[in-house]
């Protein structure tokens, strides 16, 4: 039995790089950054540096506190909610601040990212088809 | 060799690879810094983020008021990714 998707969105990334990365806009009340963020599907949620998010005037510590495990130990981050455009997506989203400052990337994961779109990736070719989940 | 971005004429994608090409490039030389780009122009860096999202804006300007790329440059090479 074969399946078929469709998708309105193709993007093309440097295969030969570590990790599939992509420059994002983080709006929050009208005040926007971008940065660069890599995609993590073994990601629970979507982690930015704290600094962005001091950037668009976030009190950071106002948001909801969430720890987050990692291979080698965990870490706190506080959720809020942004605009998120990345790809040719704009999606109105939850994304975490770090609590430490220098923290070293930026992540698109499951809850806030991966889960308001469809995606297919072909890493063979460094090709990433993108749709929005209800499209 | 920089590009001047002044015309909008680049597409996000276009701006963004000669961004990654000019991160890698130049990782070494600024590791540990942020650095704010518009395509392979560097605005700003540094090691305090506000100071350099500071003077990035303030040249956004002579590029179109393009929205610079602020990235945390990292110390090491970008080693192969474990995951979380």
């Amino acid at each position: 039995m074969s399946h078929q998707l469709t998708f309105r969105l193709l993007h093309e990334y440097d295969a030969g790089l570590e990790g599939i990365s992509f420059d994002a806009i983080l709006n929050y009340k009208g005040k926007q950054t971008r940065v660069k963020a890599k995609l993590d599907t073994g990601a629970s949620f979507c982690i930015f540096q704290r600094e962005h998010g001091e950037e668009l005037d976030i009190e950071i510590e106002r948001g909801t506190a969430q720890r987050i495990g990692t291979a080698t130990g965990s870490f706190t981050a506080y959720g809020h909610e942004v605009k998120l455009i990345a790809l040719g997506l704009e999606i109105d989203t939850t994304i975490y601040f770090a609590e430490l400052y220098g923290f070293p990337r930026n992540v698109l994961g499951r809850r806030g990212w991966l889960n308001q779109v469809r995606l297919a990736l072909i890493d063979y070719e460094g090709k990433f088809f993108l749709s929005r989940y209800d499209e | 060799m920089s590009t001047l971005i002044s015309d909008k004429s680049k597409t996000p994608d276009a701006l963004y690879a000669l961004e990654q090409k000019w991160l890698t490039e130049n990782r070494e030389k600024y590791a540990g810094q942020w650095v704010a780009l518009v395509g392979d122009n560097l605005l700003s860096h540094g090691t305090d983020a506000k100071a350099v999202y500071q003077e990035a804006h303030q040249k956004a300007a002579e590029f179109g008021d393009a929205l610079p790329l602020v990235v945390l440059m990292e110390k090491e090479p970008d080693l192969p990714f474990g995951g979380w």
